[in-house]
């Protein structure tokens, strides 16, 4: 698994590549709390590299949404029958954002943005 | 399954591995041991075998997906409270008279079933997953140790 963070804007985008399972989930975890711990603004995890996503690292993702929620925006990019599916049959959908494409997550947190300046 | 309701998934004798692909083939993958990384081993095994049957990207991806979660739960919960060695096994068939896909995964450790107040949110993921990826998933725990079989009917 390779991680790589970037920023846009206010948010943060962490991309993942490879396989999320059992050995690889918690240096993502450890990641993404830490930057949660440093960056305010909005994150985006990119799942588009990812080949195989285990249960684990979507437990993780409702947590992240969790730690965000009511101070952040948060979205999860993923497509594909590896990472969109499951999220999909697990209904995990409902608990956070999930879009197919990074420029689609970015334009919903900025718009989110948007409206919280009005 | 044999007489006695077991699956009775060892290699075929004498078969080279174009004559099992033609009429159905067999995995087994024995003695694996119960710890993050070879597991990881054994799903990419159970992948590469999936990629010479005429079953789909689709099919071969929910079957490597539900396949690992049976693994993971071996790790992360039947041999919590047991001595000796944990290891677990994988057995997969694939029938192409009937198209059907069977992987058993089985330990030799408890069975935890996931309790009544679990945080859906963040746990309990792993067996609904497998409910969900698989045309039916059976979990067979026992005294010596428990046993998830998963079919797929194509």
């Amino acid at each position: 698994m390779g991680l790589a963070a970037s920023t846009v804007g206010s948010v943060t985008v962490l991309s993942v590549h490879g396989d999320v399972d059992l050995s690889s989930a918690p240096l993502l975890e450890e990641y993404a709390f830490r930057l949660l711990d440093d960056e305010p603004g909005s994150l985006v995890v990119d799942l588009t590299d990812v080949q195989f996503l285990a249960s684990t690292g979507m437990a993780l993702l409702v947590e992240l949404s969790r730690r965000t929620a009511g101070r952040a925006g948060f979205a999860v990019v993923a497509n594909g029958t590896a990472t969109a599916r499951p999220l999909e049959l697990l209904g995990l959908c409902e608990m956070f954002t999930v879009r197919a494409s990074l420029d689609e997550a970015l334009t919903d947190l900025g718009g989110e943005r948007a409206r919280c300046r009005e | 399954m044999n007489s006695s309701g077991t699956p009775n998934f060892g290699p075929v004798p004498g078969s080279t591995p174009a004559a099992d692909v033609a009429s159905g083939a067999v995995l087994s993958l024995c003695d694996v041991p119960a710890d993050a990384a070879r597991i990881a081993g054994a799903r990419r095994a159970l992948h590469r075998w999936l990629g010479v049957l005429p079953v789909g990207d689709g099919v071969a991806a929910d079957v490597v997906a539900a396949c690992y979660e049976a693994m993971a739960n071996v790790v992360e919960h039947a041999y919590r409270d047991r001595a000796g060695p944990a290891t677990l096994e994988v057995a997969a068939e694939f029938r192409e008279a009937d198209r059907r896909l069977t992987v058993a995964v089985t330990d030799r450790g408890c069975w935890r079933a996931v309790p009544a107040d679990v945080d859906r949110g963040t746990r309990g993921h792993g067996l609904a997953l497998i409910r969900l990826l698989s045309s039916e998933a059976v979990v067979d725990p026992g005294p010596g140790g428990t046993r998830v079989t998963m079919t797929w009917r194509m």
